[in-house]
């Protein structure tokens, strides 16, 4: 405690709206940095660029943070994406089946994947960590047979339909990404469900006394990050024309990075969609402006850990009440 | 003899937020002798010996080992001053074997970081040869892990007399040991008395305290009521220093349920391993029924089986004549009863969330359109029960782990008010709950009944049960050991007797 009074006073409450705005605020300085540094920074298109390349990841962040909220994670996002990514590929390129229906089933797919996740985490009492490593295993081993270790090019309009269409020069991903962190917003903050993802992250043992269904819960929720994903894995082979085998390595990573930054919890029952979409924006943009000041991917590396160390620690210095 | 003793805790005072746990408490213990402490639970025992172990700093009062003032800020502190402790819990590596537990605080080492395995078995061989047979028996290299209950225990003391020990409190050591072992342990503690160690022996159990101990000091309400030869004193002398008491908050009410009040819910046969065996009542609309028994005795388990929390083993649930299964808490919660747990942080609140959440929490379902959360109406209905049930919040924002116990309380209750709960489970309502808070508590459950409401109230305080129940069932072992009627002459004796003996 600082005994000062006035002081401790005025220290605490730049704190706490250091804390309260900090994602503006690290945001807006990424963006003074990067424009001062690059002319081409602030342009149209290179801001359209980074929304195309964060949709992807971002919708994959949208079902990481309500994994986390319920105390939970789902380290198979990114196998997920690369599998149903192959799915539909193969279905469309090889099988000749038509892409409304392997889309369907690329989805289906996914959902899939996450009920397995939630019944395991679930019925079978295994650490959520665990079995998504697990699943997330198996999956990637499923696209190695799935693509026989090539990529699967897709001649097909539909396929490139999802990923390269734009509106008004607005990229068709980054305008479905948007909409999805406004469902998903709405979703959490206004729904039963969304209220009851809380609920059992803040403590489950009080949620499962109230008479919710914790377990449903939170098979629901690893659904809805196993159909996102799968989407996103769509998206992805969508905008490349091909399906790759090669991507969703790191998503898991990235999606836990960009929740914490927006401040979800780790230990659960606290996040919000707009925070974590800011945090795949921060992401996004601190990648793309190093890129374009011609920065190594390590070093690219390097500032991202340390801009989520700096987020992490303002969020912990209020919490500890200084 | 005053100039034996070895310990001596002079005015300790400790509190916790919102409660204090021990107030001007004083305690000697002579060389050599068994000296009981006993009192009801919460009574203050377990944070005596807390404090006395170094796990607790006190708030002031002075302790004194050979008439040298100490301060004990560790375990380690404890342990250097020669006082060792036997938890009721006993934490073991469960994989390791009896050698390697003994010694896991300072292992014997060679060639600067190498355990010495040959001087580890060598010294755990001689500590056994010095217990006697039963701890030759054990050999050096089984696992804990197969070993019972008695025998973790006797590890546990070896471990504890591996160092120099002149005090060694036991903290309810029998809880969990079979009559044989019981014997066994009784046997070891007076072995340990001749040779001159002080032995400090928490217990309810009065009838093992007045086999073993010399003396007795019994604790009530976190204060000191008074220290008796075990020579001169008597059962009952020692039953009624624990409950006699003064407060005029637990007057006994005036009005009782009807008689022929229909019947809400009748349990038959709930039976669930050891902990709930053959559990047969029922409870009147309206109506107060006490559940009174020391911990352990199976009231929680019942409640819990009954609420669909545990899974029982056989057992009829009846609501008003009607045969129900409840087979998990949302059966439970459907058929209209609420459950305001023992463990308000762990198992009642969110506590990083606002108290409007944490109120609506069982019916939010109840304020939506099309599945979405109204929020005017679900900050009007929040706000309703702050208001009706004086719960003191800055608002219905603030997190619920900034109010005091008894508004937590509150904010759990109103859970199940707004639920529509018809049958209300209190478990402990009143535990780490101020005396002011506790008495608002006490009318709000009152209130509750006469609007018809039906009311479990499991407690370990015997004024509460006393002052607000219509019918008292009190448990021993898992059973129901007596039902008694609330009667003007009903007295605190009485039921105590009947949770203690059989």
């Amino acid at each position: 405690m600082n005994k000062t009074g006035l002081d401790g006073t005025t220290a605490r409450r730049v704190l706490f709206l250091l804390n309260k705005w900090m994602m503006l605020i690290i945001l807006a300085l990424t963006v003074i940095i990067f424009s001062s540094l690059s002319p081409y920074f602030l342009t149209l298109k290179n801001l359209y660029a980074v929304g195309l390349t964060i949709s992807v990841i971002g919708i994959v962040c949208i079902g990481q943070t309500l994994c986390i909220i319920t105390r939970g994670f789902d380290l198979s996002v990114g196998f997920t994406a690369a599998f149903c990514g192959i799915l539909v590929a193969f279905l469309t390129g090889k099988q000749g089946m038509p892409y409304a229906e392997s889309l369907f089933i690329g989805l289906l797919a996914g959902g899939l994947v996450g009920a397995i996740n939630g019944l395991l985490i679930t019925k079978g009492k295994i650490n959520a960590l665990i079995t998504t490593l697990a699943t997330g295993y198996m999956l990637s081993g499923g696209v190695i047979l799935l693509s026989k270790g090539y990529s699967i090019i897709v001649d097909n309009v539909n396929f490139i339909f999802l990923g390269t269409t734009k509106y008004y020069g607005i990229p068709l991903p980054l305008i479905i990404l948007i909409v999805l962190y406004i469902i998903f917003h709405l979703f959490l903050s206004n729904s039963i469900l969304g209220r009851h993802v809380f609920c059992i992250g803040g403590n489950p043992d009080a949620a499962k006394i109230a008479g919710i269904n914790v377990e449903k819960v939170q098979i629901i929720v690893y659904i809805i990050s196993g159909i996102l994903s799968a989407f996103a894995g769509i998206i992805l082979s969508s905008r490349m024309g091909a399906a790759q085998n090669s991507i969703g390595g790191s998503y898991a990573m990235e999606s836990i990075a960009a929740a914490v930054l927006g401040g979800t919890v780790l230990t659960g029952g606290e996040g919000k969609m707009s925070g974590t979409f800011l945090g795949v924006i921060i992401i996004g943009i601190l990648s793309n402006g190093l890129i374009m000041l011609g920065i190594d991917q390590a070093y690219r590396d390097i500032a991202t850990g340390m801009v989520l160390v700096l987020a992490v620690l303002l969020q912990n210095i209020n919490v500890r009440k200084i | 003899m005053e100039n034996n003793t070895v310990l001596k805790m002079h005015n300790i005072n400790k509190s916790f937020p919102g409660v204090i746990a021990l107030d001007n408490v004083n305690f000697e213990l002579n060389k050599g002798e068994v000296h009981a402490i006993c009192g009801e639970n919460g009574a203050g025992k377990s944070t005596l010996l807390k404090i006395l172990m170094g796990m607790y700093r006190r708030d002031s009062g002075a302790i004194f080992i050979n008439d040298r003032e100490v301060n004990l800020k560790s375990i380690n502190d404890a342990k250097q001053h020669g006082i060792g402790i036997i938890p009721q819990e006993i934490q073991m590596a469960p994989k390791l074997s009896i050698a390697e537990n003994m010694f896991m605080a300072k292992y014997p080492k060679k060639l600067l970081f190498f355990v010495d395995w040959k001087k580890l078995k060598d010294d755990t061989k001689a500590m056994q040869e010095k217990m006697g047979e039963c701890a030759l028996s054990m050999g050096v290299d089984t696992q804990v892990e197969t070993m019972s209950m008695g025998y973790r225990q006797l590890i546990e003391i070896m471990k504890a007399l591996s160092t120099k020990v002149e005090i060694l409190a036991f903290d309810e050591p029998t809880s969990s040991l079979s009559e044989e072992e019981t014997e066994e342990l009784f046997k070891l503690i007076k072995e340990l008395s001749n040779k001159g160690i002080s032995v400090i022996y928490v217990s309810h159990r009065l009838k093992e305290i007045f086999r073993i101990c010399d003396r007795v000091t019994i604790l009530k309400d976190g204060k000191y009521i008074g220290t008796k030869k075990i020579r001169e004193t008597n059962i009952s002398e020692v039953i009624s220093m624990m409950v006699g008491r003064n407060l005029d908050l637990f007057e006994k009410k005036q009005k009782v349920v009807k008689s022929d009040a229909e019947i809400a819910m009748e349990i038959k046969n709930l039976t669930r391993g050891k902990a709930v065996r053959d559990i047969n009542f029922f409870l009147r609309k309206g109506e107060i029924l006490g559940m009174f028994g020391i911990v352990g005795s199976g009231r929680s388990e019942t409640v819990r089986a009954i609420f669909g929390l545990d899974c029982k083993d056989c057992g009829e649930i009846y609501l008003n004549g009607k045969r129900v299964e409840l087979n998990s808490p949302q059966d439970a919660v459907r058929a209209k009863i609420g459950f305001v747990t023992e463990d308000r942080h762990g198992e009642g609140l969110i506590l990083k969330a606002a108290v409007r959440w944490n109120i609506t929490m069982p019916f939010i379902r109840a304020l939506t359109k099309f599945k979405f959360i109204i929020h005017q109406q679900e900050k009007t209905v929040a706000n309703k029960y702050i208001d009706t049930l004086r719960i003191k919040t800055p608002s219905d924002e603030t997190f619920t782990e900034n109010l005091s116990g008894g508004n937590q309380q509150k904010v759990v209750i109103s859970k199940w008010l707004g639920a529509e709960s018809e049958i209300l489970i209190f478990d402990e309502p009143t535990r780490g709950i101020d005396v002011g808070a506790k008495s608002e508590i006490y009318q709000l459950i009152q209130k509750l009944a006469e609007e018809g409401k039906s009311i479990i109230m499991i407690s370990s305080e015997l004024p509460e049960i006393l002052a607000l129940s219509d019918r008292i069932l009190v448990f021993r072992d898992g059973m129901i050991n007596a039902e008694l009627e609330n009667h003007k002459f009903l007295t605190e004796e009485e039921i105590l007797k009947n949770a203690i003996m059989q």
